[in-house]
């Protein structure tokens, strides 16, 4: 440090700098009325406005580079916090490809209505198979049904003495295995127990019934646990961020001091909200890719042991963005959250 | 120009910091504010510069009403405005130059206007060689000096200064007042709150006396 010779350089340079003038600063920019120049004003603020949030932008990411520890632990925390449902999710969408064939084939039984005249179901039957996803559909009357159940069942002498008959007719339909997925199946159970005369639709093998079962459970729990975690992502930002106000009040003051706007002072920890946000999404993916890879194999296996089909995808370009728009909206919201109740008036 | 008009501020807690103040300064002025400390002089540059808003009267800058300004107008009145603290409150997370060149990126100027006009300011505070610097490498006069310099950069109309000696010595404190007396003879209205009264009478500028709040003439 020389402040000495500084100090002349200055001084030397004092004499002949005289650039000051003491001019409102609203007549710098004023410029004659005409249209050029009404556009060449819009120009001017509107590359302004670029050039704002551009620093902004490079300087708010350099904050957080220059701290890179609590930068990286916050990422990681919203990175787990979207890991966790977004790996579930992406189970539940490959469930939803698996192949609909195992080594049991699921035929779908189909009672009808008890009082529903013989030719009329008859033909209720025929007109199912039309259906491209039906290989085939064997009608099996009222009658039919009674006397296979009277063989089987033992309860032959009891069903003699019956006025009537009890038991409805029904449909055995055999579904088009290779081309359903699991969720494909389930859709059509569901609509063609719609039709009226359709008393009950069931699937005759119990654990792939099931299976639907647990599978709906299992999506309601994921979409609670997502719902729940983004909450923690919001409230996680939203904390970091009030923290940083807090830190800067300073920086804030000042800026207001010198006639910053409260957008201009707010805009630094909005653009934090961001790569917080960004950052954690970023970081969620990757811990995604190696689930995927990881569970990948075991779960091949297994569903090759009930010999179906199943081809596991990887998190594809939709859900990729997806996952990172919902990263940039809960930074930017959480942000939000905690500039909105600062006064940078 | 300023003009107060019977202003007061009660302070909340029943304190009168300003008791029933009038008077005016006109557009070039130079004007000392003196008085014991606690006398009110802080506070009636805080109504100006609208971090405080007086409890009754009115006070009227270059022809604003400042009352009815709006909540949006605000940022762009204190662009006019320059203010010099008590305490300096610059900015130790960048450089001094980044300090003097805030209040021209609040009002988004083209980089090359702001090169233009910090290189510029730091010169006329003899601070040019240190403008990489972090303003914590400078002593206590630098960062005086360095404050100054982001008051001066936005070539405002009206200068208000508080304390703006308090940590230099005496002929540091003859130079920046030689640095407000030349601004001031640019047009700027200069309003500079002080405890030094020696100063106060060797530059022979007229003066307003502050006494627990109140105006002695
Ligand atoms: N925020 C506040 N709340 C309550 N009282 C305050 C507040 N700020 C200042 N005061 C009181 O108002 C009076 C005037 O304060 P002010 O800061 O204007 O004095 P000053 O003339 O600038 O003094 P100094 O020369 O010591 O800086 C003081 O008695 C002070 O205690
Ligand atoms: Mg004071």
């Amino acid at each position: 440090m020389k402040p000495n010779k500084a100090n002349k350089r200055g001084a030397s340079r004092r004499t002949k700098g005289a650039t000051f003038r003491a001019v409102p600063i609203g007549k710098q920019t004023e410029q004659s009325g005409t249209i050029s120049s009404w556009i060449a004003g819009v120009r001017q603020s509107v590359s302004a406005y670029f050039r704002t949030h551009k620093e902004v932008a490079s300087q708010s990411f350099k904050r957080l580079y220059d701290a890179p520890l609590p930068t990286v632990m916050t990422w990681l925390v919203i990175g787990v916090s979207l890991a966790l449902p977004a790996i579930l999710l992406s189970l539940l969408v490959n469930a939803q490809t698996l192949g609909s064939g195992f080594d049991q084939q699921a035929n779908i039984h189909l009672y009808l209505q008890v009082d529903m005249p013989e030719a009329e179901a008859q033909q209720f039957a025929q007109q199912r198979c039309e259906d491209v996803r039906i290989a085939s559909c064997q009608f099996i009357s009222a009658s039919e049904a009674l006397t296979e159940f009277s063989g089987w069942s033992g309860f032959a002498d009891v069903l003699i003495q019956l006025d009537s008959n009890p038991l409805p007719a029904w449909v055995n339909i055999t579904p088009k295995h290779a081309q359903l997925t699991l969720t494909e199946l389930q859709q059509l159970v569901v609509e063609l127990e719609q039709f009226e005369v359709v008393d009950q639709a069931q699937l005759d093998i119990l654990w792939v019934q099931r299976l639907f079962s647990v599978i709906d459970l299992f999506q309601r729990l994921v979409w609670a646990l997502a719902v729940l975690l983004a909450l923690a992502v919001l409230l996680v930002i939203g904390n970091t961020i009030r923290m940083d106000v807090e830190n800067r009040s300073d920086e804030i003051s000042v800026v207001k001091l010198v006639g910053g706007t409260a957008a201009f002072a707010r805009r630094p920890f909005l653009y934090s909200g961001f790569y917080y946000g960004f950052g954690g999404a970023l970081t969620a993916l990757v811990m995604v890719e190696f689930a995927v890879l990881w569970i990948r194999q075991p779960i091949d296996r297994l569903i090759e042991l009930y010999g179906s089909h199943f081809e596991f995808v990887a998190p594809d370009l939709a859900f990729i963005f997806g996952l990172l728009s919902l990263g940039v909206l809960l930074g930017l919201a959480g942000a939000w959250m905690s500039v909105r109740k600062y006064s940078f008036d | 120009m300023i003009r107060f008009n019977r202003v007061s501020k009660r302070y909340q807690n029943g304190h009168d910091a300003l008791d029933n103040i009038s008077f005016s300064v006109e557009q070039g002025q130079m004007v000392f504010l003196t008085g014991h400390s606690g006398a009110g002089k802080s506070t009636l540059l805080r109504l100006i510069s609208l971090l405080d808003r007086p409890s009754s009267g009115t006070i009227e800058i270059n022809g604003v009403e400042l009352l009815q300004l709006s909540g949006r107008k605000i940022p762009l009145y204190r662009r006019g405005l320059g203010v010099v603290f008590q305490e300096h409150r610059l900015l130790f997370d960048r450089s001094v130059y980044e300090n003097v060149a805030l209040p021209l990126r609040v009002a988004s100027y083209s980089p090359l206007e702001i090169r233009r006009r910090v290189q510029a300011a730091l010169d006329r505070v003899a601070l040019l060689s240190k403008e990489s610097l972090n303003p914590q490498e400078l002593s206590g006069g630098e960062q005086q000096r360095v404050g100054i310099a982001r008051v001066i950069v936005n070539t405002p109309t009206i200068l208000l200064a508080d304390e703006p000696t308090g940590n230099l010595d005496p002929k540091l404190s003859e130079e920046v007042m030689g640095l407000f007396q030349q601004f001031n003879q640019f047009g700027t209205t200069v309003l500079v709150a002080t405890h030094d009264l020696a100063l106060v009478e060797k530059m022979g500028n007229p003066n307003l006396e502050l006494e627990h709040g109140r105006l002695l003439v």
